[in-house]
């Protein structure tokens, strides 16, 4: 139920989209008799069902990552739904000029502004979403422009609602369609405003300053290799500490000179609840800062997020994939396990579960957590642990994966690491015969 | 757990909404009379017609 509900909900919301728009038509034959026209209609009303969905699944209310998995899965689903939207919103007026073509010809003045208000805020709020998608694709923009010009999206959705609420047509005065419509603008409206204006204000945070910094003295090059900068940091409390799984990541932001302050995702590495782990890879315009924090600068902690955790313990044997720093979130499962083996609902390990762990890394110098794996491997029982150099042996594949499990179907693999390895090691996976539910990501690129 | 037992209520009540007018899509296929099925004050025919 849980994986798939979320996915339910917006399977629903368009089938009883499609059922009222079906009785909004005194004669049904006419969806067939005039097929541009229904083309027209079904575009506009699914692309907005599913606008409101994306705002939706962008709202990082708990109950969302209850209903679609972890917040990576959320936004993975909520790029797909936004493109599908905006492909839909965009055929619409496609579709209205052929409907129109036998009377009007091959005249595009219906895409020109210059009707009533309620066309011409469509066609506003269709030219703000396509400027903002082709910004967010082609304008290579930072990270905090990335995410400022998202907000946009809020002024596409409220053109978007006088639009379809006033504009002239059969389905806008057939009321049970015209209420559903303002029951799924509201649901988005909501999460827009939730997550722009009150999210920073209403959501848990927790306060906490930076205590410690590893290599910061150092050029992080000089110690992990150019190809793979990471800066650990430990973070200390000021107030009530962060609760949470190990696995789980949380928003954070750093109040320190020369970096600007919007939150950024990092996984836990920690299971300790008093002071947090991060081990942060220098590779985008804002993580390349981070070596300007110092210790005893403050940090705001929002979260935490996700759901990694889910089925850790849950199958007999566990494969666990981390490639690069991928291997985040696994440091803390394996972390939070040792300090409290009944972590995860009361579950504790039994002895005949088993964690067959792979760290994949280019060569030595990128595997910069191997000494810290290889003494978990002293403290937890059932953990064997792999490091796989891609220089010297090779990538790692499904049969290396599976060389020791027995049963397939009491087996689970966890993967964390750069999306094409995720992907190639689930598609030989699903191969050998796992099934999808076997096979558990933690995207941690999907921002 | 609270939140949990909300979300499956609401996919049961979306789920119970799509199936009831499924019903009543198919009723109006095949000309059953029904109140709510004449609701439509217009459609794209008598549009077009007008136009």
């Amino acid at each position: 139920m849980k994986r798939y509900s979320g996915k339910l909900l917006i399977l629903f919301s368009l089938l009883i989209t499609l059922g009222f728009y079906l009785l909004s038509k005194s004669d049904l034959s006419t969806v067939i008799i005039l097929p541009w026209f229904t083309l027209d209609q079904l575009s506009a009303l699914l692309g907005s069902v599913l606008f409101a969905w994306s705002f939706i699944l962008a709202s990082r209310w708990a109950w969302i990552e209850l209903a679609f998995g972890g917040l990576d899965q959320i936004y993975r689903l909520h790029q797909k739904i936004g493109k599908l939207a905006f492909g839909l919103l965009l055929a619409h007026p496609l579709f209205l000029l052929a409907a129109y073509a036998p009377m009007r010809g091959g005249d595009a003045g219906l895409l020109l502004p210059g009707g009533n208000l309620a066309n011409d805020l469509g066609k506003a709020g269709l030219l703000v979403m396509a400027i903002i998608i082709i910004a967010l694709i082609y304008g290579k923009l930072r990270y905090d422009w990335f995410v400022k010009i998202q907000k946009f999206f809020g002024l596409a959705l409220a053109f978007g609602i006088f639009h379809i609420l006033f504009v002239s047509s059969d389905v806008a005065d057939y009321w049970p369609l015209g209420w559903w419509m303002i029951l799924l603008f509201a649901c988005g409206l909501v999460a827009y405003i939730y997550r722009e204006l009150l999210y920073a204000r209403l959501s848990r945070r927790h306060y906490y300053e930076v205590a410690e910094i590893n290599n910061h003295d150092n050029p992080p090059s000089q110690r992990y290799g150019e190809a793979s900068q990471i800066i650990e940091f430990n973070l200390r409390p000021l107030g009530k500490p962060l609760k949470h799984h190990g696995g789980q990541f949380a928003y954070f932001s750093f109040c320190s000179q020369g970096l600007t302050e919007e939150p950024h995702p990092f996984s836990l590495a920690s299971g300790n609840e008093q002071v947090l782990r991060l081990a942060c890879r220098l590779c985008g315009d804002w993580t390349n800062l981070l070596p300007q924090v110092k210790v005893g600068d403050k940090v705001t902690v929002f979260g935490p997020h996700g759901h990694f955790y889910d089925d850790w313990q849950k199958y007999r044997q566990t494969i666990a994939v981390a490639g690069g720093i991928g291997i985040t979130p696994f440091l803390g499962l394996l972390d939070a396990e040792r300090q409290k083996p009944r972590l995860f609902g009361g579950r504790a390990r039994t002895a005949n579960q088993t964690i067959n762990f792979f760290y994949a890394c280019k060569n030595q110098t990128e595997a910069i957590f191997d000494a810290e794996l290889r003494a978990l491997t002293q403290t937890l029982n059932g953990l064997t642990y792999n490091l796989c150099l891609s220089q010297t042996d090779g990538r790692l594949t499904a049969d290396k994966l599976l060389a020791d499990v027995d049963d397939l179907s009491s087996t689970a693999v966890f993967l964390c690491g750069p999306a094409t390895m995720m992907k190639d090691l689930a598609k030989q996976l699903q191969a050998r015969g796992m099934k999808k539910e076997q096979i558990i990501f933690e995207d941690f690129s999907y921002h | 757990m609270l939140r949990k037992i909300i979300l499956e209520i609401t996919v049961v009540l979306l789920a119970g909404l799509t199936i009831f007018l499924t019903v009543l899509v198919i009723a109006k296929a095949v000309g059953l009379p029904w109140p709510i099925l004449s609701a439509g004050q217009t459609d794209s025919l008598s549009l077009w017609q007008a136009l």
